[in-house]
């Protein structure tokens, strides 16, 4: 293994001390002495639960359908390519609680989807668990597409050619030759973006509104809870950080795009 | 030479002079600006109020609106305030303000629906039909409580952190009914009463909190006249 030089220890010390910080001051802040009780009551295990089950629901939802984005913008000639890009990447940029109206806009009982959504089938999303997944699913996708779309270019191409020439059917090449060759940014694309679907707040209160046990997920919950309540409020800020190292710790190197 | 030498140190003092008193400069302006921490319901009220009171004193001011909680939570933070004006007289406790004047203006609270949904009519009965789309203010905070203490437990669809929250979501009618002020009732145009409901209390009172003179005054120009007639005009009851 190669000398890592002095200089960039130093820089990625700094850092890294600068990132552990905010969590030392939440740690140090920390009412353990109630901590129990805290942790015991409803509002916690409610919002807890919801948000395991939104952020893997949405997780979910980003891999059936980012798949297929990414392999498009990867793959595709398409003229107005950069521009397709750059509007799937949009809501990595736009302000979430922006995200949340637009998608209001869209999918509100007074948008233009929303509305015929509505009338036809007696849906509505805001205001429901679905909501909040939707939330988390726009805000999240980008995330897992720049991975995978990276990966799907790094790919020899020939390589798939040449199966393709040998004789072998489509679905084979890809379950043979292109996914294990992208596997590794899957899983890393799954985890950012499930990451962020977890720590999802503006979109989701704008979009889906908060309502304990179906809609007020953890960073819903805390935000209530830090004007109103703060120890509370670390509680469950505990909780969000525990739920995101259980989830990210176990990730293993190899998961990792090669070095 | 020696003369060219003099003038240089001249220059350079009349420099500093120069700094020096463009710091004062800077200071003296300081002085005179007051910070005005308002709970989110007051906005339009306290805007105009500050206006007037520009106009009659020599200070100026800055105002900051959000909710009652939030704001307490940026003053226990070392956020700074020469008034901190709040829907809920509890949140002064802790944060050192010198006085503290309670109840100046009060404000009811009112169901209200979206004006294009003219036709559709509602009762007292829909706040807990599960059939209608409720926003209220989550309990906690100041709007909230006033709720609960006025209608007792409702089955709303989504509980907001301020009431202005409450106001847009009826105003964008995306709920059928909200409960908000009176006061944003009648500044708003895009929501009315969802039924004829009097203006009763239990009420949300309001206290103004303030520190040093410039606070101090500006607490005595929330009780003149001028200011009880601009929060009336309001909708606020005093």
């Amino acid at each position: 293994m190669n000398r890592i030089p002095k200089t960039v220890v130093l820089f990625a010390t700094i850092a890294i001390l600068f990132l552990l910080s905010p969590l030392i001051g939440l740690l140090q802040r920390m009412p353990w002495s109630g901590l129990a009780d805290l942790l015991g009551s409803d509002v916690v295990l409610d919002a807890f639960l919801l948000s395991l089950f939104v952020s893997f629901s949405a997780a979910l939802v980003v891999f059936v359908f980012g798949i297929p984005i990414a392999w498009f913008l990867a793959r595709s000639n398409f003229s107005f390519m950069k521009l397709l890009r750059a509007v799937v990447l949009l809501p990595m940029v736009l302000p979430p609680v922006v995200g949340g109206t637009a998608l209001l806009f869209a999918f509100g009982r007074q948008g233009f989807l929303g509305k015929w959504l509505s009338d036809w089938f007696g849906l509505t999303l805001p205001f429901t668990t679905a909501g909040s997944v939707v939330a988390a699913v726009f805000v999240s996708m980008p995330f897992f597409v720049v991975a995978v779309e990276s990966a799907f270019r790094s790919i020899n191409e020939d390589l798939e050619k040449t199966a393709e020439t040998l004789g072998a059917s489509s679905p084979k090449i890809f379950l043979r030759i292109t996914l294990p060759r992208i596997f590794p940014s899957i899983i890393a694309g799954l985890a950012l973006s499930w990451a962020r679907a977890l720590g999802e707040f503006g979109a989701t209160i704008t979009f889906a509104g908060n309502m304990p046990g179906e809609t007020q997920t953890l960073p819903l919950a805390i935000f209530l809870a830090l004007e109103t309540k703060p120890e509370a409020a670390l509680a469950l800020s505990l909780v969000m950080i525990a739920t995101s190292l259980a989830i990210l710790i176990p990730f293993r190197d190899q998961w990792l795009p090669s070095r | 030479m020696w003369l060219l030498r003099v003038h240089k140190r001249l220059n350079k003092q009349l420099l500093i002079v120069g700094i020096f008193c463009l710091t004062c400069f800077g200071c003296g302006k300081e002085e005179q600006q007051i910070n005005i921490y308002a709970a989110s319901s007051l906005t339009e009220a306290v805007s105009v109020a500050v206006e007037r009171y520009e106009e009659i004193s020599i200070v100026e001011a800055k105002i900051v609106f959000a909710g009652s909680n939030h704001l307490a939570a940026q003053l226990r933070d070392g956020a700074d305030a020469d008034v901190f004006i709040t829907a809920d007289v509890d949140l002064v406790d802790g944060l050192g303000f010198e006085s503290i004047l309670e109840g100046f203006a009060y404000n009811s609270l009112v169901v209200v629906k979206p004006v294009a949904f003219i036709d559709k009519s509602f009762g007292p009965n829909d706040l807990t039909s599960d059939e209608r789309l409720i926003a209220i203010c989550s309990e906690g905070v100041p709007c909230g409580d006033a709720t609960k203490l006025k209608f007792g437990i409702i089955s709303a669809d989504t509980y907001e952190m301020n009431v202005k929250a409450v106001l847009t979501r009826v105003a964008s009618m995306e709920v059928d009914l909200g409960i908000v002020y009176e006061t944003d009732r009648k500044n708003e145009p895009k929501v009315t009463a969802a039924w004829p409901q009097e203006i009763t209390c239990p009420c949300v009172s309001y206290a103004a909190a303030s520190s040093g003179k410039k606070g101090n005054d500006f607490n005595d120009f929330l009780t003149s006249d001028i200011a009880k007639e601009i929060f009336s005009s309001h909708g606020f009851s005093l």
